[in-house]
């Protein structure tokens, strides 16, 4: 649920990454933070294990710019992917106003990302109601491996309902689409809260690229060009 | 809103106090001049909570009113604001949970009240919250400078 902060003049949003363990969630998350300038985010938090695995989530809060007087923040968060951490995901996914999917390529994995995102989907309505009704986006992760599945493969697993989703192909641990894949996502993030409190299309359209600037100016070495 | 907290605050002597939504964002904070990283708490803070709620639940409770952590230096306390929203309290730990605790129930009931508000239909658009008094006109707007 966005906050619209009257006191601090702040829009804030919940941005959520999912997918099965070890897609590179995290991966997307450190890659955002090593690129924004430290007075454009917050330290990054991670509640893992010793050994890496995220156990609760990651938290990262991002300045986008100033609206209409307004700042807009965004927070982005990562779930834990294993099976036995459902409760906790459920909890993370609580009042999300966007999630990115981030599916693993691997041909091996296919099965296991569909039963993520179906996990994810009992989560939503758990939490909300329908997915229909939160801005999503998806990446294929992992596209550097040799064993990535054709990309036609997994957009008929993940991506073929009545109302089809934008994807990216993504090499998070190089970067690659890590920028473009946050920027889908707080433009339709944006995009829906405008439409929420009612503002016309024409006008919302400049706004959103005018928000968004600072992130894709944050962008910083690595091939970050958009997809298809 | 900002009132009750700064009035919460107060009388109880806490280092921190913050109402949130059970997501994790803040809707608004009174602090000592400590440096607080705001939005950081918000998500642990809500994250605790969810937990020891969904625990309790499992270890057979059917009501929850929030938790508590005894501290050498300072306590923190829990507590729900309903239906969905929860009160965080930061204090020295020389300072008695009963008082915080008791403080915290009536502006618990307070902040409810606006709460209400804010989120019954002619209140904020829906999948939206507000803080404080802002008129929705306000923000679509554009501000002039
Ligand atoms: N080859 C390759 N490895 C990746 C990519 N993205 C992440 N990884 C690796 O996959 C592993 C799991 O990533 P992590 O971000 O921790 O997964 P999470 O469980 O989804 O948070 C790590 O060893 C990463 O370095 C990628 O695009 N390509
Ligand atoms: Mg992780």
């Amino acid at each position: 649920m966005a906050l619209l902060n009257h006191e601090n003049r702040e829009v804030v949003f919940k941005v959520v990454y999912c997918g099965p363990g070890l897609s590179g969630k995290t991966t997307n998350l450190n890659y955002i933070y090593s690129c924004i300038d430290a007075g454009q985010r917050g330290d990054l938090v991670s509640l893992s294990t010793s050994t890496d695995r995220t156990i609760f989530f990651d938290f990262l809060p991002i300045n986008a710019v100033i609206l209409n007087g307004y700042s807009t923040k965004f927070q982005l968060y990562t779930v834990p992917g294993q099976v036995m951490y459902n409760a906790t995901r459920q909890l993370v996914l609580r009042g999300a106003d966007g999630i990115v999917f981030v599916a693993d390529s691997q041909s091996e994995l296919l099965e296991e990302n569909v039963r993520s995102f179906q996990n994810m989907e009992q989560n939503i309505a758990w939490n909300h109601g329908a997915l229909d009704r939160i801005p999503m986006v998806l990446q294929y992760n992992k596209r550097d491996l040799l064993n990535a599945a054709p990309v036609q493969h997994l957009e008929y697993l993940l991506n073929r309902r009545a109302q089809r989703v934008t994807s990216y192909e993504a090499v998070a641990s190089e970067g690659y689409n890590v920028f473009a894949t946050l920027n889908a996502i707080s433009q339709l993030v944006l995009h829906r809260f405008y439409q929420v409190i009612g503002v016309g299309e024409d006008q919302e359209g400049s706004r959103v690229e005018e928000a968004l600037s600072p992130v894709a100016q944050a962008r910083t070495g690595g091939a970050t060009a958009m997809a298809g | 809103m900002s009132g009750v907290l700064q009035d919460y605050r107060d009388r109880s002597e806490l280092s921190f106090c913050a109402l949130l939504e059970e997501s994790g964002l803040v809707l608004s904070w009174k602090a000592t001049p400590d440096q607080w990283q705001v939005d950081e708490l918000g998500a642990l803070a809500a994250g605790a909570y969810g937990s020891i709620q969904a625990l309790s639940r499992r270890a057979g409770e059917t009501g929850f009113e929030g938790c508590f952590q005894h501290g050498n230096r300072r306590s923190l306390h829990l507590y729900s604001v309903p239906p969905t929203f929860l009160l965080l309290s930061i204090f020295d730990s020389g300072i008695a949970p009963g008082v915080v605790r008791l403080y915290a129930g009536e502006a618990s009931q307070r902040l409810q009240q606006y709460l209400r508000k804010l989120t019954e239909p002619s209140g904020a658009p829906e999948g939206c919250l507000r803080s404080g008094d802002l008129s929705w006109d306000e923000v679509e707007k554009p501000v002039s400078r």
